[in-house]
Formats: structure tokens, C-alpha cells, sequence
């Protein structure tokens, strides 16, 4: 009897074991992507606050702040079906090298030829009570005297204005600050297979927020702090900020 | 009052001796959230933050802790007295850390898993995300979420409690808020005389209360509607031609919501003074006389209310303020289970 309770121990620390060893040989997990927001300024990389930008009307300025959420991300397959990640909030720091590469798991396997995704946090989760994660109020993207996620925070100085702070939310009516971004990968496919982690890198490029679709000029708007008509016209312009660079199968 | 002192006298035996006996015996069927028959479903359904005995009492312990402020002079309790039914009495707005004075007065706090929204804006959305602003507002108690974490996972009748209520070792911003709207969202106030008469007891009003009950729902229920006394709108009820406070527009942004404010439940007023959302009238003779006589025009002004008011009799007026001294629960401005546990 001793020696058989002795015996099946044995045999289940090898089980345990083996079993460990198996999974980190495993690794990578069929069915990742990797997604690289590279932040620019036109041409060049984006460096906070040493580096003076000038915007199309004509004004020099520096970037102290970036940061925004990443919603309800989906890729969309050459077959046309589409994989919707499950639990889908991110929030982006251009500053922070951990936060602008998003790893997104269990993507079934095919090629994939689009991403679609949320600048923004959907109106449920605006109003389902206290968050953690991503959506932590602790984050400091969260108006709490009108309460609602802070979508998008840029924040910097303006030779011509001082200082500049763009804060935008709103998450229903006719402000609705969320925007839904979809990047074509230009007749590339981004391929999630076993064994393989593909990158899409994606250009964020803060000289298309000032001039697209309408024209930002800071000496007009030095400020952004609510939700309202200002912060949807912000959400327009930071809807064209997201652009295809290439992919790394 | 009788009756509600026997089933806590009962409580406190069996808290006493399962004490003795074995402290692990659960206390747990002491707090249950009362929903009366004849209210609507509440907004708020614990659905997402299951209600526990110890997670409210962690919220009861964070509601009276000044540790929650930056210099630990104010609690949620300064400003949310059980005596005032959560109000602040007395102060026409709120008062804060150094003294500092906010701009509006400070509600009661009941039956508020029953509301739509907070602040007399409506600004807030959710009960659990509440708190967040007072405790960083920097004229109420000033303080940073992180820190606030800080000092209270550093202090062990926390992380005891943090570990019985969601069973975790410390307190994240999620378990603060959700632990405090446990708490918060458990204070029901339905044991008045008023809630006696809707419930069909015999003689529950006389003959002058009645009379107030009936000029209550021909020209004050449309808003303060039964049995809630709130049907949870935005209105201007005709204090201002023009607004110091613009109110329910902060929120929207909308011109037509330029002075509205929340439609605030009655339960309890006579001892919420001072009243409206600046603390401008510091008796209910004079809110009856503002709807009597004193209710001024201004471009988002209601339209079911008269220009000059309503033009109340002397008779209607007392009638008025005796009806509204009906809804008063005694019972809730000293259950103990609401009150500060460091006195228990
Ligand atoms: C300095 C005084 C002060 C302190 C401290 C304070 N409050 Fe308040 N509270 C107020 C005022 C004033 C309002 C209304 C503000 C407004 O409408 O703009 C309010 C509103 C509320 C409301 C909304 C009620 C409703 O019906 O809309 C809740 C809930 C609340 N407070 C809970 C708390 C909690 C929990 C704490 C502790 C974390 C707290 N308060 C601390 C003054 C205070
Ligand atoms: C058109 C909607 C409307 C009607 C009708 C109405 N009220 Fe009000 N009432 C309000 C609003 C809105 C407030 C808060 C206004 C503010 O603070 O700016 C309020 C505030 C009050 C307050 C102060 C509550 C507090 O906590 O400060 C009392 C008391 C009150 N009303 C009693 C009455 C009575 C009595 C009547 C009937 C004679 C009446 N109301 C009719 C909308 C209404």
C-alpha cells in the first residue's frame, strides 16, 4: 500500500512536471499577433518635449503628453470573417515602451487583411461602475465630476500659445467622442499561424491630428477638458491619426 | 421605533454569543438591502458587486474614515451626517479640508440604488464611482486615489477586512468604490409614517396631513413623484432668472439645461436643511413660499409652474409643511448599522 502511494506521487511530481515543461516549450502560442503603434511627427519619430514640431498652421510646439485608449479591437480575415478580441481595452502611452505594443491572443489562424478598433471606451463600460485594468480610474483618464473615460490626452507647449492641454471624452449623445478606426494593410497580409508572431506596425502621426480633417491651430484652442463640441471635433481629428507601416510575419 | 430596537437587540445577543463561542461564526443575514413591495425596481442591482455583510462593513469603516483625506480631518461622515440623514446640517454648501467651502449643498444620502444618476448636475453616472470625487476634489477632502490606497493597505483592519469581503490582500480602487457603494447603496429609508399610509394602515394620516398628501400630488408630485418623491428629472423649479449655477448644462452642454437641477427626493426633509441645491432656504416655510409666491420667470423656467406661484392659502401652506413632517424615518437617522463603527 506505501509503496503504491509512494509510486503514484512519484508519478504525478513527473506529470506536474512534464506538464511544465511541455507548455513553455510551447511558446509562442499559436494564434498571437502583435500590434506596434510607432508615434511620428510627420516624417519623423515622435520625442517628447526636447524636440520643437511645427503643425500646417505654421506653429512650433513641443509634446509633453500622449495618451489614449485602444478599444474593441478586430481583424478581419481574407475570407471576411472577423475575430473580435474579447475584453478589448488598452490604454496607449506614447511614452511608455510596455503600453504601445499590444499582444492580442487566441487569433484563429488565416491571413488577415484589416484592423478595426475603437479610439475610446464603448458607452457601456463608461457607465458600469468601477473598473480595474486598463480602465482603473487610478489610470487618470477618468473625469470624475462628469463621469466618463478620458479618451485621448495630448498635452504640450506652443512658442506662439504656452501651454496646450487637448483632453477628450464623451461617450453618448451627440458628442460622442469615440471614433472607430479601420487601417487596411494595403494588400498585405498579416498571417497567425502556429509557431509564429506576426507584428502589424501602425504609424500614429500627431501632424495629421492638427491638420486633418479640419485644421488645429493651438493660439485658437489652447484647451479641451470636457465633453462637448470641441472634444468630438478633436475625436475627428485623432480618427486620421492611425495609418498602416508595414507588417513582420 | 419599537419594533425595529428588538431584532437588533436580538442581534447583538447573537453577535455577543457567537463572539464567545466562535468568532468565525458568520454574522452575515445582519444587513440585507430592504426593497419595499411598493417601490420600483431599483437602478442599482448589486449584479456586478455582490453584497456581502463584510464588504459593506468595509465601506462603513472607509465612509467614517478621515484617513480618506489628505491632512485626515474629513471623512465621507463630516459632510454625510446619519442625523441629517447624510446631510449636511446646516451648512448651506460643503464644507471641506482647511475650511475650504464648496459650491453646493450637500445631499442625503438614501435610497440611492433607486437613482438614475448623482450630483445635483447629474454628472455622476454609477454609485460605485461616486467616491471618486469627493476624495479628490481638492476642496472637499484632497487626496489622490493612490494615496488614499496607500495608507489604507498599510493598516491591517483593512487588509483583514479586504480579505473577508472580496477575498483579496489589498484594497484596490475597485474594491474602495465597490466596498463603499455596498455601503452606501444599503441605506434604504422607507419607515414613515407617509410609507404607513401607502402601505393602507388604518388612521396611518389625519384629516390636516391628508389634506397637505392632496395638494402634495395635484402640484408637487409631477416631480416629486410617489412613492420615491423623485422621478429622477432635471428641472428649473424657478428659483433664479438668472443662474450663478448653470447646473444640469455643465453636464450636457445643452442651453435649454441652463439651471436645471435634480429633482431631489423629499424622504427625511425636515431634517436635510438647508435646502436646494445652494442651500438658499433654511426652512420648509420658506420652500412653501417659494412655490407659493415665489417662483421667478427665466428662459428654461418649468412650464407646469406658475409664474408668482401657486398662490397658496395660509391653510394650504400649514397642511403643506405638516405632510411633508410625515416623512421623517427616525428609524434610519439612528440604525446603527449606518453609524460610525469606531463607537461600537
Ligand atoms: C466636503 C464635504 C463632502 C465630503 C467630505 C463628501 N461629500 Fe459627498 N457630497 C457633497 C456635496 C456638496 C455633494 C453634491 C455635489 C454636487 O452636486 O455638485 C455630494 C454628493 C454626494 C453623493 C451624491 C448624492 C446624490 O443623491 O446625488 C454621494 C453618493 C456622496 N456625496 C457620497 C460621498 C462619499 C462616499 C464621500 C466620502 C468618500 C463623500 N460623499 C464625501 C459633500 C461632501
Ligand atoms: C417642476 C418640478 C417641481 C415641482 C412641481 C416641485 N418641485 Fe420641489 N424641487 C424641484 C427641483 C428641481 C428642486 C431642486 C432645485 C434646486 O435646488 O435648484 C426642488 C427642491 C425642493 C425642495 C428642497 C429639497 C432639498 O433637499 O433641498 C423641497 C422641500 C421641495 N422641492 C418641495 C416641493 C413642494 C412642496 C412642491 C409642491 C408645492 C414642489 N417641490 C414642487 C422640482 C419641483
Amino acid at each position: 500500500m506505501k509503496v503504491l502511494q509512494y509510486i503514484s506521487i512519484v508519478v504525478l511530481t513527473v506529470v506536474i512536471f512534464s506538464a511544465c515543461k511541455k507548455d513553455e516549450q510551447i511558446a509562442p502560442v499559436p494564434g498571437m499577433a502583435k500590434i506596434e503603434f510607432n508615434h511620428v511627427v510627420g516624417a519623423s519619430d515622435l520625442t517628447f518635449n526636447s524636440v520643437v514640431y511645427t503643425n500646417s498652421s505654421a506653429e512650433t510646439f513641443t509634446i509633453s503628453k500622449l495618451r489614449y485608449y485602444v478599444s474593441n479591437i478586430q481583424f478581419t480575415k481574407d475570407d471576411n470573417t472577423v475575430f473580435v478580441e474579447p475584453e478589448s481595452y488598452h490604454l496607449i502611452d506614447a511614452k511608455d515602451e510596455n503600453t504601445d505594443e499590444l499582444t492580442i491572443s487566441n487569433v484563429p489562424d488565416g491571413n488577415y487583411t484589416s484592423i478595426t478598433f475603437m479610439i475610446g471606451v464603448d458607452s457601456t463600460r463608461n457607465v458600469s461602475g468601477a473598473q480595474t485594468g486598463a480602465l482603473d480610474p487610478l489610470n487618470d483618464m477618468f473625469w470624475d465630476w462628469n463621469s466618463g473615460y478620458i479618451f485621448f490626452k495630448m498635452e504640450g507647449d506652443c512658442d506662439q500659445a504656452g501651454s496646450f492641454i487637448y483632453h477628450v471624452g464623451g461617450y453618448s449623445g451627440k458628442y460622442a467622442a469615440q471614433r472607430m478606426v479601420t487601417v487596411l494593410f494595403n494588400g498585405n497580409k498579416l498571417t497567425v499561424a502556429e509557431g509564429k508572431i506576426p507584428q502589424l506596425l501602425l504609424h500614429v502621426d500627431v501632424a495629421s491630428f492638427f491638420s486633418t480633417p479640419n485644421t488645429i491651430s493651438i493660439v485658437d484652442l489652447t484647451n479641451s477638458g470636457s465633453a462637448g463640441a470641441t472634444s468630438s471635433m478633436l475625436a475627428d481629428q485623432y480618427a486620421g491619426m492611425f495609418a498602416f507601416d508595414k507588417i513582420q510575419n | 421605533m419599537k419594533r425595529n430596537l428588538f431584532p437588533l437587540f436580538i442581534f447583538s445577543l447573537v453577535f455577543f454569543v457567537s463572539c464567545k463561542k466562535d468568532p468565525a461564526i458568520p454574522v452575515d443575514q445582519t444587513i440585507e438591502v430592504e426593497q419595499p413591495s411598493y417601490f420600483p425596481s431599483p437602478v442599482y442591482t448589486f449584479d456586478n458587486n455582490t453584497f456581502t455583510q463584510d464588504g459593506f462593513e468595509l465601506g462603513r469603516m472607509l465612509f467614517y474614515d478621515p484617513v480618506l483625506s489628505l491632512d485626515s480631518t474629513v471623512s465621507c461622515a463630516t459632510c454625510h451626517q446619519q442625523f441629517a440623514a447624510f446631510s449636511n446640517f446646516d451648512h448651506p454648501t460643503s464644507h471641506g479640508i482647511n475650511s475650504l467651502f464648496g459650491k453646493r449643498n450637500t445631499p442625503a444620502l438614501y435610497n440611492l440604488i433607486w437613482k438614475t444618476n448623482f450630483m445635483w448636475d447629474g454628472g455622476v453616472n454609477n454609485l460605485e464611482i461616486q467616491p471618486i470625487n469627493p476624495i479628490t476634489n481638492p476642496i472637499e477632502m484632497g487626496e489622490t486615489l493612490e494615496n488614499v490606497l496607500m495608507k489604507l493597505n498599510r493598516q491591517k483592519k483593512y487588509i483583514d477586512k479586504v480579505k473577508l469581503a472580496f477575498g483579496v490582500d489589498s484594497i484596490d480602487s475597485q474594491k474602495l468604490l465597490k466596498s463603499l457603494a455596498q455601503f452606501m447603496g444599503a441605506m434604504s429609508s422607507n419607515n414613515t409614517r407617509y410609507d404607513d399610509y401607502l402601505q393602507g394602515k388604518p388612521d396611518a394620516f389625519n384629516s390636516s396631513e391628508l389634506s397637505g398628501l392632496n395638494i402634495f400630488k395635484e402640484k408637487c408630485a409631477s416631480c416629486h413623484a410617489e412613492p420615491l418623491l423623485t422621478n429622477n428629472g432635471f428641472v428649473n423649479n424657478g428659483l433664479d432668472s438668472i443662474f450663478s449655477d448653470s447646473g444640469r448644462q455643465k453636464i450636457t452642454q445643452l442651453a435649454e439645461d441652463a439651471g436645471k437641477f435634480k429633482i431631489p427626493s423629499l424622504r427625511n426633509i425636515a431634517v436635510t436643511l438647508p435646502y436646494m441645491h445652494d442651500g438658499r432656504f433654511n426652512t420648509l416655510e420658506e420652500v412653501v413660499d417659494h412655490y407659493s409666491n415665489g417662483i421667478v420667470s427665466s428662459t428654461t423656467v418649468d412650464s407646469t409652474l406658475p409664474i408668482g406661484g401657486f398662490q397658496f392659502s395660509v391653510q394650504q401652506k400649514t397642511d403643506l409643511i405638516i405632510f411633508l413632517n410625515t416623512l421623517t424615518d427616525d428609524d434610519f437617522l439612528h440604525d446603527a448599522r449606518f453609524s460610525d463603527p469606531a463607537f461600537q
